[in-house]
């Protein structure tokens, strides 16, 4: 088109504008360059000259053109602006998410119609928060492996045709019709599963997935009620645990007990306490690692062990003990336990996670004892997400052997995967003659089922909970159904003939049942109860206890095999999640292993095994050597981690890996070691003995973190006890208040960058950190950052933008001794790019293409950025990522990076996933470097906020994305120029210190230092070497300073105001 | 150039030759039909140099990802090829132009070639930094153009934006060195050709030399010039890329020692290159007379001297890590380099940079083709570990352990390096198949003071001296 164009100017033309000109200028004004234009030229045809820069220029511009083919990408307007919509604007919309187990309440936030984030809903009641598995679950939305229509023997269907061959099937079905669900916490739904079950006879049975039904047990017995009461841990000043794994998996989980656990676990100077926590287990658990103090040991002993704490203390309190507990080799542990317990009755709380009658009914007879019903433990009310009784669905099962079942329908459960007799259950349901399913997505079970009935995502229906008893919670949905889904209630109501007008769904089924519930006040209750996403309808926050009967209480020591084996959940559940490409690649919070399941297993009986690894002084991609364990008959293959902190004799191996049909990226990952938990008295053990035999096989983990000590003393963890800290505040951080420190970091040559508007800083108090990684998928999500896969995470490519580092110490760290990380203690640290406002990776950019904004900001303009790396380099915190490959897909290079499954997780790759798009994120491009943008985006919007609105920007408004997932709210964004902020205050806390600040990078995140009710502070080796003696230097110094030291620590709020400790003291002897 | 040199020095040239003998040799060999050892060695080069272009091409196509770099580890053999080749590189300058000015006859046997060597060596030293960029279609953001985006210049503290004009300013002095040195000898082949093309392309080479008076007096000045130019740029060019680690926070890169220290690595790896591809040269194109053993060892001379240079650095990179009880730093040296996983890369570097080279105190070793020629390549291997190291071993394991990785190439990779042989390679086969490899006017001008007819000629005339009689001159001249 150019080319022509060019062309067609005519020399006619020319001579014509030339001519024009002439007319108009003066002779006197002429330009110059007409004097050029001589008659002979204007009269020549296309100059040589002419002719070349034409050529010269459509041949490039041809050439650009064919070259560059741009895949047209279409953004197309609303034709009618729907109400609500502004482009641009999210909106918010309050619900709720149940997975069958982890319940929270929710915010969603769309954009143009689509959810794209998921945030715990901060005005909920019940201390509600988003763990990782919460804000991850918004990619399963954009699954297109989920059903997307009825199916009528494998073909699709219309649900005309489904609903009318499920009816006759079931009419004539020969046996008992059984409804097997997960845990049901939507009063609403169960009444549609009554009404079901009251149409066919159906026996609705709920199956476990989560093996926590001793617990039921136990209370059914000792309290008669077969429920779980709420513990409340904000309650708690001593917490026991024996094997709960409360922060993580055990029961409620993080959604539940996280916030209320670290609100007994902050500190400041205001309030110097803390509660104490114990823990005995067999693994190496996230709750573990946050234990004040803690012992691994087999999960007979920790059995063991809970018994003869019961003994201890029935003899202190003069209650019952129970006979033939015998005394383990822990006594001096459990007596200073049962000492500090007793000490704190009333307000100690015992919690057991072994799936196992007798021990729950000795948590419970302990708590008893120690008054914890009715403080720390609320039997008033319950928690209704831990249904399902192992024994009435292994009763199923024998029932289906019987041939006296003659229909199996399914929802949230499948038995085949998740059962230890999946293999009988599969070989039962082929036999079974109506086989359906109401899931969402195709698993092991339903692959069995003529008929599937697909139920939408929870963020596409309307559902109501009530997860803890008295409290109500709403689901609404927040886009239209992708697929052709229906509710679960509602394909329920529809077989058991309640009537749907045309237009009517789940929604107007919820709303009858409502309004003959609550009668005038419906339409009030039920606009509240969708605006706030939940109902108060018991606002009392009154404990109450329940009449404890001990009841038949007796010890049976279980076989105490040369090795045990302990099956525990991860955030993959147990494998409900295993389709969700963010969690498999959120990296275990314990092992930073991910995409995988193992075997953990202690260094030293690693080494006696002869199949130790030991990552930390080989941070190479190191095979794991295989061994087979054999338990309950059944064997499986799986690799070795050598995991510090598993109890010798110990192997650890987590469920819900090993699915074969699994979503977008689920199937055939890790091994499923379901079938080796063995079943006793219809309770799935979650323990048992095992046999190891090595394969000589090797297998490769992808291990994002594989150093795990903090060496020669790097002051990187600080870290102090209770007691240190109540003496001195700055414990553990004393060094940055030497003068030879501030010296240090001082002097500089170039004038120093002044923020005089805002100065965005963050602060992480490492005290409430406990490490669950809700942020790095929070961030995730937020961030467009994208999923890489196995291959590139053993490669050490993770794109995380946050990373939770783990650091373990022992007493023994010499790795070549026998009880080298035996007793280890662990310490968690978040690390995000730093900010800092004399940032090494800024001056060694050659395009400017990261720097440094007015407001503090660390900056990366993915645009100018040609991939050197070299910041990724000179960043002394490894925070930078670099985009190997076109993670995305959003490169103009079209087909040509299709890479294959193993390179990069090609599966989130698809028009579906990349709905989960922030719009507000540029998606970065190959061969870039990017990382922690402090949310950017979110500070603009507030500032623009402000702006239209025309007021100041408030204090603590901003959060960013992984500050706002955080239970434990550990991470403080804000305006470190403005004094009233939460961040300004935090920066002035004597705890607080910067990471490398040795080296003026001047990083805008400071730590809070941790501090441990524990005997010694094991990461304060910081204290050792150059700055201990330097702090002795100093201390000699003081001579007979000691009180003016007192005098500096008492009241400091702020060392800016009072001066630093040793500063003051070494001026004073000075003078 | 002609100055009184001392009878008793061991002629440069020997063989009795005479200017037209000298024409004949070192031109002879851009004539007629290659022989066929030279049609394999050029085989060769070409299937490298098609290796890197598909590996070049596939890690452009991919993205960098097919390397094996990981997120701690940003830079590998990628930064270590370019450090490395630039070293190379040195020799060809240091010999043409300082020793040029230190007025060093003994240079023009093998200052052409070094020349070219130090050509093509910085043409495979820059394709690394291009294509070491995640994006190199935005190559061009580099450069200081003006532009309508703002206008928006490159970050002049950034070291590597000092290395694009460094590198840039050293291709460009060099090509011209070496092209203005060439002219009086393109113009002898022109002379000599036969057949139209060749005295066309001669001709169009040679800029119309004739070779009067005036014409070799502006050519002596340009040659003065253009060393003058040159010298510091031997100093400058690997000072800057020694910026490119020395300017971070990187322990094991931040260190002051670094610009003397890679300078003398540079010369010290040149010299090795220059050795390995001359003792092939000589041998291959008959040029024993003009690259005489003696010509060996003063190169080995200057080999031991950076080399001990080298290794002093070393040692004082160990005794300030030492002395200045830095934690990171000692970490850097202590557990990254001399112990821990990539040790067995430190003690490659130091028994082929530091201890070997030590032979070459024994006059018997300077003089031995053989170990020359296995010292060069020990060297060549050693400092391309020296780079290495330096690179690898000072960030796989740096401030913060959660972060520590390791760092294990890909096939990619390998193939790009040896398609950088290929490329230079195949270039050095070109020159030698169409160029004299050995300055033929200069090596004349010196034949008058270092021919060996010429020595003995005078030698005859001193033994009459009394003075001079109990030294057996005779022997020493004949020699070698």
């Amino acid at each position: 088109m150019k080319t022509k164009q060019v062309n067609n100017i005519e020399p006619v033309d020319m001579k014509h504008d030339l001519q024009v000109a002439k007319q108009e200028e003066t002779p006197s004004a002429a330009i110059p360059v007409l004097d050029y234009v001589t008659d002979s030229l204007q009269q020549s045809k296309t100059s040589r000259r002419d002719f070349l820069k034409t050529m010269g220029f459509s041949v490039s511009a041809a050439a650009l053109a064919a070259s560059c083919e741009i895949p047209i990408k279409k953004a197309i307007p609303y034709l009618n602006q729907p109400e609500h919509i502004t482009p641009g604007k999210a909106l918010y919309y309050a619900s709720s998410y149940f997975d069958g187990k982890g319940f929270s309440n929710i915010l969603v936030k769309t954009r143009d119609g689509r959810p794209i984030k998921i945030d715990a809903n901060p005005d909920a009641p019940m201390g509600s928060s988003a763990s990782a598995t919460t804000q991850a679950s918004i990619i399963s939305l954009y699954d297109h492996t989920r059903f997307q229509a009825p199916q009528l023997n494998g073909e699709e269907a219309s649900w005309e045709q489904v609903d009318s061959s499920m009816k006759a099937a079931l009419s004539k079905v020969n046996g008992q019709v059984v409804l097997l669900t997960g845990a049901v916490i939507s009063p609403t739904v169960q009444a549609a599963i009554d009404q079901f079950s009251a149409q066919y006879n159906a026996r609705h049975v709920v199956f476990s997935a989560h093996g926590a039904d001793a617990v039921l047990l136990a209370n059914e017995e000792q309290f008669g009620q077969k429920a779980v009461p709420v513990y409340q841990f904000q309650n708690a000043e001593v917490v026991a645990s024996f094997g709960a794994d409360f922060l993580g998996n055990w029961l409620g989980g993080t959604s539940f007990y996280a916030k209320d656990y670290i609100s007994n676990r902050k500190i400041s100077a205001d309030n110097p306490t803390m509660s104490r926590h114990y823990q005995v287990e067999s693994m190496m658990s996230l709750t573990g690692m946050n234990a004040d103090k803690r012992k691994a040991m087999k999960p007979s002993a920790v059995k063991a062990a809970l018994f003869q704490l019961h003994n201890i203390l029935a003899g202190k309190m003069g209650s019952s003990s129970v006979s033939g507990v015998g005394e383990t080799d822990q006594t001096e542990f459990l007596t200073a336990m049962a000492d500090d317990l007793a000490a704190a009755r009333g307000k100690a709380l015992v919690v057991c996670g072994l799936n196992d009658v007798e021990c729950q009914k000795a948590a419970n007879a302990i708590n008893s004892i120690l008054g914890s019903y009715g403080s720390t433990i609320n039997f008033g009310k319950t928690l209704n997400t831990i249904q399902g009784d192992s024994k009435e669905a292994m009763q199923v099962l024998a029932d289906m052997k019987s041939g006296r079942i003659g229909a199996v329908l399914m929802h949230g459960a499948n038995p085949v995967f998740h059962s230890p007799a999946g293999e009988e259950f599969a070989a039962e349901l082929e036999k079974i003659d109506l086989v359906a399913s109401f899931d969402m997505s195709p698993n092991e079970s339903n692959a069995f089922a003529s008929h599937i009935l697909p139920d939408s995502h929870y963020l596409e229906g309307w559902a109501d909970y009530e997860p803890v008893s008295g409290s109500m919670a709403m689901a609404q949905p927040t886009i239209r159904p992708l697929f052709n889904t229906r509710q679960f209630g509602e394909s329920l109501a529809r077989l058991s003939g309640e009537k749907f007008e045309e237009d009517q769904s789940f929604v107007n089924y919820m709303q009858n049942a409502w309004s003959s519930k609550f009668g005038s006040s419906f339409q009030e209750t039920w606009d509240n109860a969708v605006r706030a996403g939940f109902m108060e309808a018991d606002s009392s926050t009154e404990t109450s206890s329940a009449p404890f009967s001990a009841g038949n209480m007796s010890y049976t020591a279980t076989s105490a095999g040369e090795s045990e084996l302990v099956l525990y959940e991860d955030k993959i559940g147990n494998g409900e999640h295993a389709g969700n490409p963010y969690l498999q690649e959120l990296p275990d919070p314990v092992t930073k292993v991910s995409w995988d399941n193992y075997a953990a297993i202690s260094p030293k009986y690693a080494r006696e095994l002869g199949v130790y690894v030991n990552r930390n002084v080989r941070p190479a991609r190191e095979m794991s050597p295989v061994i087979t364990l054999t338990a309950n008959g059944k064997s499986v293959d799986v690799p070795v981690y050598v995991q510090p902190g598993v109890a010798y004799g110990t192997i650890a191996v987590a469920r819900g890996y090993g699915r074969n049909v699994a979503g977008l990226v689920g199937s055939d990952i890790g091994v499923n070691v379901n079938p080796l938990a063995p079943v006793n008295d219809g309770v799935a053990s979650n323990f048992t003995p095992v046999e190891i035999a090595k394969t000589g096989k090797s297998y490769e983990l992808a291990n994002s973190q594989v150093h795990y000590t903090i060496n020669d003393d790097r002051p990187t963890v600080r870290e102090a006890t209770l007691e240190q800290y109540q003496e001195n505040h700055k414990a553990g951080n004393e060094f940055r208040y030497l003068p030879e420190f501030e010296h240090a970091v001082e002097p500089t040559l170039y004038p120093e960058k002044e923020f005089p508007a805002h100065h965005w800083g963050m602060t992480v108090d490492l005290n409430s950190c406990f490490g669950c990684g809700a942020c790095v998928v929070a961030c995730n999500v937020e961030n467009n950052v994208p999923v890489v896969g196995k291959d590139e995470m053993a490669n050490h490519r993770e794109m995380h933008w946050i990373r939770i580092d783990r650091y373990f110490a022992s007493a023994n760290e010499d790795p070549k001794s026998d009880d080298y990380m035996e007793d280890p203690k662990a310490v968690f640290m978040p690390m995000m790019c730093q900010h800092c406002d004399n940032a090494p990776c800024e001056n060694v950019c050659p395009v400017n293409a990261t720097n440094h904004s007015s407001e503090g900001l660390n900056q990366m303009a993915y645009n100018r950025c040609i991939g050197t790396r070299y910041c990724a380099n000179n960043c002394p915190f490894k925070v930078r990522r670099f985009n190997w490959y076109d993670y995305w897909g959003a490169d103009s290079w079209g087909d040509a990076n299709d890479i294959k499954k193993n390179e990069v997780n090609s599966q989130m790759r698809n028009e579906f996933s990349r709905m989960i798009l922030n719009p507000d994120v540029t998606v970065r491009s190959r061969g870039v470097i990017e990382k922690c943008s402090f949310c950017v985006q979110r500070i603009q919007e507030a500032k623009l906020d402000a702006k239209i609105n025309n007021k100041g920007l408030d204090a603590n408004t901003i959060k960013t994305a992984c500050q706002s997932a955080c239970p434990a709210d550990a991470i403080v964004f804000g305006d470190t120029n403005n004094k009233t902020s939460t961040v300004h205050e935090n920066m002035k806390d004597p705890r607080n210190y910067f990471v490398l600040e040795e080296y003026h990078v001047k990083p805008s995140v400071g730590y809070l230092t941790k501090v441990t009710n524990a005997d010694v502070a094991m990461f304060d080796k910081s204290m050792e070497g150059i700055w201990k003696t330097a702090l002795e230097n100093n201390e000699h110094g003081d001579g007979h300073g000691d009180g003016h030291g007192e005098e500096g620590d008492h009241g400091v709020n702020s060392h800016g105001e009072t001066g630093t400790h040793g500063a003051t003291n070494q001026e004073d002897n000075d003078h | 150039m002609a100055q009184f040199e001392s009878p008793i020095r061991e002629p440069l040239i020997t063989g009795n030759k005479t200017y037209k003998q000298i024409t004949d040799d070192i031109a002879t060999p851009t004539e007629g039909t290659p022989p066929i050892s030279w049609m394999i060695a050029f085989g060769i080069s070409l299937t490298l140099l098609m290796i890197g272009f598909i590996t070049i091409g596939y890690t452009i196509f991919k993205g960098i990802g097919v390397w094996g770099l990981n997120k701690t580890v940003g830079w590998a053999w990628d930064i270590t090829n370019f450090v490395w080749w630039v070293g190379i590189g040195h020799a060809g300058t240091l010999i043409s132009a300082i020793l040029l000015l230190f007025r060093q006859k003994w240079r023009t046997a093998v200052n052409r070639a070094a020349e070219a060597m130090t050509i093509f060596a910085v043409m495979c030293a820059g394709l690394f930094p291009l294509i070491h960029m995640g994006r190199i279609w935005d190559a061009f953001f580099i450069f200081p153009y003006p532009n309508t985006r703002g206008p928006l210049w490159p970050n002049f503290h950034s070291p590597l934006l000092w290395d694009v004009f460094a590198i840039s300013t050293y291709l460009t002095v060099s090509v011209l060195f070496w092209y203005a040195g060439l002219i009086p000898d393109v113009a002898t082949l022109r002379d000599r050709a036969k057949g139209k093309f060749r005295k066309f392309a001669y001709g169009f080479m040679a800029f119309g030399w004739t070779g009067s008076a005036k014409q070799w007096q502006r050519f002596e000045y340009l040659a003065l010039v253009l060393a003058g130019l040159a010298t510091p740029l031997v100093l400058s060019v690997h000072t800057i890329v020694s910026f490119d680690f020395a300017t971070s926070v990187v322990k094991g890169w931040h260190t002051t020692i670094f610009p003397p220290y890679f300078v003398a690595g540079a010369v010290f790896s040149g010299f090795a290159m220059v050795l390995s591809l001359m003792l092939i040269t000589r041998k291959l194109f008959k040029l024993e007379d003009y690259i005489t053993i003696g010509h060996i060892e003063s190169m080995n001379k200057v080999i031991l001297l950076t080399g001990s240079i080298v290794g002093v650095a070393y040692l004082t990179e160990l005794f300030m890590a030492f002395y200045s009880a830095e934690r990171y730093e000692l970490f850097a040296f202590k557990y990254n380099r001399i112990q821990g996983p990539l040790a067995w890369a430190y003690w490659i570097m130091m028994s082929c940079n530091v201890i070997s080279p030590q032979i070459f105190w024994f006059k018997k070793a300077r003089r031995n083709i053989y170990i020359t020629f296995i010292m060069s390549i020990f060297i060549n291997i050693g400092m391309w570990f020296e780079r290495f190291v330096i690179i690898v071993t000072s960030i796989y394991q740096d401030f913060i352990p959660s972060s520590w990785t390791y760092y294990k190439p890909t096939w990619v990779e390998v193939g790009i390096y040896l398609g950088t042989f290929g490329l230079f390679f195949t270039l050095f086969f070109l020159f030698a198949r169409t160029l004299p490899v050995i300055a033929i006017a200069e090596v004349k001008s010196i034949l008058r003071t270092s021919g060996d007819q010429f020595r003995r000629k005078t030698l005859e005339k001193v033994d009459d001296e009394p003075v001079y009689q109990d030294v057996e001159v005779g022997q020493l001249a004949q020699k070698g």
